[in-house]
């Protein structure tokens, strides 16, 4: 018999279908889709990884060691061609050679200084042989804003190559602004306040733009990158590198 | 004679010892060349010893100081990780820039009051990577640090068509080499293989 809901539809063809739709899902799956099911994931899956190798063998890297060329055999060649080798080998030596003196003969004959800032080491050689080595202070790398304005400025030794322009005893010390700004006072007008005769020591040797080596008051901190960017040494190496360094010798710093 | 002993003797180039063949005076020739001109740039260079396994920094032709490598590599995307390089330039370089400390401005501390350390470096990188022209990127990494997972992401990452050497730097000599490191150096490669004692026993 059949039954109808409030609306009057008849609810035996609803509940017609849905006994229908138990009943297939309730079927187990034939042995046949399930093999299609799995075709497909494994299909997608290979997909997937070859997507993913193809992506991977772009962006990875094979390195190998970089090693010394191989002699080539020798074996199996004619005197023309030994000697057509031996001529042109004796041409490159003579090449490699001549080049090679030619770097040489920028390392200075005369005294110079070597600064390495990493190890806050100073060298004071000759014709590449060391005369003098000293433990030294170089810049900290360190960055001072002014609260006042928009200057700045960063605390490192400048490396490269210069020279000792000037040398002078008893130095003073002309401080700049950045002077006063890291002490957090004001910069003074007057240029007489500005003068220092303690903080440099007994000797200085000018590099140029207010860079210069110099001596300390703060003798325990050598060794540390602490300063300004100037390069600071103990009295006795100070100096020591004085007396060895004439004006006009290299300092190179690294 | 044998070519071979003469090459060796001009192989030690000055010493005048043993002799290389053509390859290896070709090599030595292309790296004394090439150093001469990176010398008179007056700049800073490095020149990596892949028989030495040392970097050498020179200011100018002035030896500076050397740095002991673990190993050289030369990296290569794996599509064409067949292809024949050679690292035969003097390859322009130019390294990121170090991000300072700021300084708290206050008054000093007194010259003769021990304290504590006072010194505030700047972080050391882990890590330097170069980028050269002709293209290279040359990655300078301490032993102590070889390639991390964050590194080795990063590089992914990062990943162009370019051809990539890897220094690794010994763990102590890294500390010394990534704080001064210079900012633009010129780089080259030497191949020139030492000269095998056996060989100089021969060649005499």
């Amino acid at each position: 018999m059949e039954t109808s809901d409030a609306m009057g539809v008849p609810t035996g063809a609803l509940d017609g279908v849905e006994p229908a739709a138990a009943a297939a899902e309730a079927k187990p799956a034939s042995p046949k889709v399930d093999r299609n099911r799995w075709i497909l994931s494994g299909v997608g899956a290979t997909l997937l990884t070859v997507l993913v190798l193809v992506f991977l063998s772009s962006r990875l890297y094979v390195y190998e060691a970089l090693a010394p060329i191989e002699p080539a055999p020798s074996a199996g060649v004619t005197p023309e061609e030994a000697a057509a080798a031996e001529k042109e080998i004796k041409d490159l030596v003579s090449k490699a050679k001549r080049a090679q003196r030619g770097v040489a003969a920028f390392t200075p004959g005369s005294v110079y200084i070597v600064i390495d800032t990493a190890q806050n080491k100073l060298y004071v050689k000759k014709g590449g042989k060391v005369l003098h080595e000293a433990l030294c202070s170089t810049g900290s790398g360190g960055l001072l804003k002014d609260p006042n304005d928009d200057r700045q400025w960063i605390f490192e030794t400048p490396r490269g190559n210069f020279r000792v322009i000037r040398k002078a005893e008893d130095p003073v010390w002309t401080k700049p602004d950045w002077a006063f700004v890291e002490e957090g006072k004001s910069v003074p007008d007057n240029w007489s306040e500005r003068r220092d005769y303690d903080t440099l020591g007994e000797y200085a040797l000018y590099l140029g733009d207010g860079y210069m080596i110099h001596g300390t008051l703060y003798q325990r901190y050598l060794g540390q990158a602490i300063t300004h960017g100037c390069v600071r040494l103990g009295d006795e190496d100070l100096e020591r590198v004085y007396r060895m360094t004439p004006a006009g010798s290299q300092v190179l710093i690294f | 004679m044998a070519v071979r002993e003469l090459l060796f003797a001009a192989l030690v180039l000055g010493q005048g010892e043993a002799t290389p063949d053509v390859a290896t005076a070709r090599e030595a020739e292309r790296v004394a060349r090439l150093e001469l001109e990176a010398a008179r740039s007056k700049g800073f260079y490095l020149l990596a010893d892949a028989a030495s396994l040392t970097l050498a920094l020179k200011l100018g032709g002035v030896p500076l100081t050397t740095y002991k490598l673990e190993s050289i590599e030369l990296g290569l995307p794996l599509a064409s990780a067949d292809e024949t390089v050679s690292l035969d330039e003097l390859y322009s370089c130019a390294s990121p820039p170090r991000e300072p400390v700021e300084i708290v401005p206050g008054p000093p501390p007194a010259p003769s009051t021990p304290g504590k350390d006072e010194e505030k470096k700047p972080p050391v990188p882990r890590s330097v990577v170069l980028t050269c022209e002709p293209p290279l990127a040359v990655h300078l990494v301490s032993a102590s640090k070889v390639f991390g997972l964050r590194e080795r992401l990063r590089l992914f990452g990062d990943r162009k068509d370019e051809r990539r050497v890897r220094l690794v730097v010994a763990e102590a000599d890294a500390e010394r080499l990534f704080p001064s490191f210079p900012s633009k150096p010129l780089l080259l490669f030497s191949r020139v293989p030492k000269a095998a004692p056996e060989s100089t026993v021969e060649a005499r």
